[in-house]
């Protein structure tokens, strides 16, 4: 009998606590890391094109902008732009 | 053995549910198609924060002395850089320079009222009468530029693809709030502040601190006495109109009716500000600051768009 109610506080238990881990990290995450490259950057920049959206490289993340004008990123940065980080400073234009 | 089962049986459904839930209760938004290998795991953002870097100092001192073009220069400072193919480059490079040939009456007008600035400020005294009579040649002058540049940026789009079209329309606004951001007459009580006119000439003419003071309060009776204040709401509203229309597959440039009233606005109210600036600073300069200030005034006379470097 003690087994059977061990095992059902473990069998519901668990992915509660699980569930709300799930849920907390993320949000967490992008409180501390969301931050879309300001107007300065985005004049400045050349863009590299992927997925038809123009993309920029900002605070370690890839940036782009939906149909909608919202600023969008990757968690997980696509293959495509690992050729395109290294050399992403030179895509800059000086205004002086 | 069945009590084990059932067990876990329970657990495995209870993971199932995790799962379910962790899928669902992240912000993830529709992932875009894949083309080139991307994970599809894309987190939703919010608003452009406006900081003052490096970068956007340097635009905000390019806007606070170039107002002539309004969004046509906007238009050309995007094309330089919302990156094109090497098939594109020469169509492009050759719109580019009839944009800037086409920008050239305002240009002259605006270079005239800064060295007008310039040989005020080094004399101790700006000519009034002469800096407002150049003001009003490049408020109108700027209403004119639109009609002049209409075939060029219509050009432009038809050499662009969709996915260029949308971040010229993103850089040619990114340059608009910048520009809002150096000229807006919000931005009056902020000048002193980091990456504002006042904090710029105190690090490059070394000011006092006294100076800085009767230069911002004296900055801000200034405007406080201009009469017609600008209006951003004519600029956005025409923002979002070129934005609409630049983004569409069929543009024509001369639809924009907006553009000419926002224009000569934005230089009008520009320039104004310009040299109610340097009227208010030059008093409170010694002869050599003023000497080093004209000849910055003069950089910006002389500054011709595109031949910076990357």
């Amino acid at each position: 009998m003690n087994r059977t109610i061990k095992s059902l506080v473990f069998a519901t238990a668990l992915p509660l606590v699980a569930t709300l881990a799930v849920c907390a990290s993320p949000s967490v995450a992008e409180a501390q890391y969301y931050r879309p490259p300001p107007p300065g950057y985005v004049a400045s920049y050349e863009p590299v094109y992927y997925n038809g959206y123009a993309h920029y490289y900002y605070g370690n993340r890839w940036y782009y902008r939906d149909h909608g004008g919202a600023w969008q990123y990757y968690n997980h940065e696509p293959a495509y732009f690992g050729g395109y980080r290294g050399g992403w400073e030179g895509r800059r234009h000086s205004w002086r | 053995m069945n009590r084990t089962l059932w067990s876990s049986g329970l657990a495995l459904a209870g993971l199932l549910v995790v799962g379910v839930a962790g899928a669902g209760c992240g912000s993830s938004t529709p992932a875009p198609t894949s083309t080139a290998g991307g994970t599809p795991d894309v987190s939703p953002a919010g608003t452009v924060a406006d900081e003052d870097d490096a970068t956007s100092a340097d635009l905000k001192a390019h806007h606070r002395h170039h107002h002539h073009g309004g969004f046509a220069m906007f238009i050309l400072m995007a094309a330089d850089t919302v990156g094109v193919t090497p098939e594109q480059q020469a169509a492009v490079d050759k719109i580019k320079g009839d944009l800037h040939a086409r920008m050239a009456p305002a240009h002259d007008v605006e270079k005239a009222l800064l060295n007008t600035l310039a040989d005020g400020v080094a004399a101790g005294s700006i000519d009034a009468a002469k800096a407002d009579a150049a003001v009003a040649q490049v408020g109108a002058v700027a209403g004119q530029v639109h009609a002049a540049t209409a075939d060029a940026v219509n050009q432009l789009h038809a050499v662009l693809r969709p996915e260029q079209r949308a971040a010229l329309v993103d850089k040619v606004e990114a340059q608009w709030m910048l520009w809002r951001n150096a000229n807006g007459d919000e931005a009056t009580a902020h000048e002193h502040e980091a990456g504002g006119r006042i904090a710029h000439i105190q690090k490059e003419l070394n000011l006092s601190a006294d100076q800085v003071e009767k230069i911002k309060s004296g900055f801000a009776a200034q405007m406080a006495s201009v009469q017609g204040k600008f209006d951003p709401a004519e600029a956005e509203a025409h923002m979002k109109a070129f934005g609409t229309a630049f983004t569409a597959d069929q543009f024509d440039a001369r639809s924009l009716t907006s553009a000419d009233g926002t224009n000569a606005h934005m230089a009008t109210w520009g320039a104004t500000r310009m040299v109610r600036f340097y009227q208010t600073v030059t008093p409170t300069l010694t002869p050599d600051q003023r000497t080093k200030l004209a000849e910055m005034i003069r950089a910006h006379a002389n500054h011709e768009h595109g031949h910076e470097g990357k």
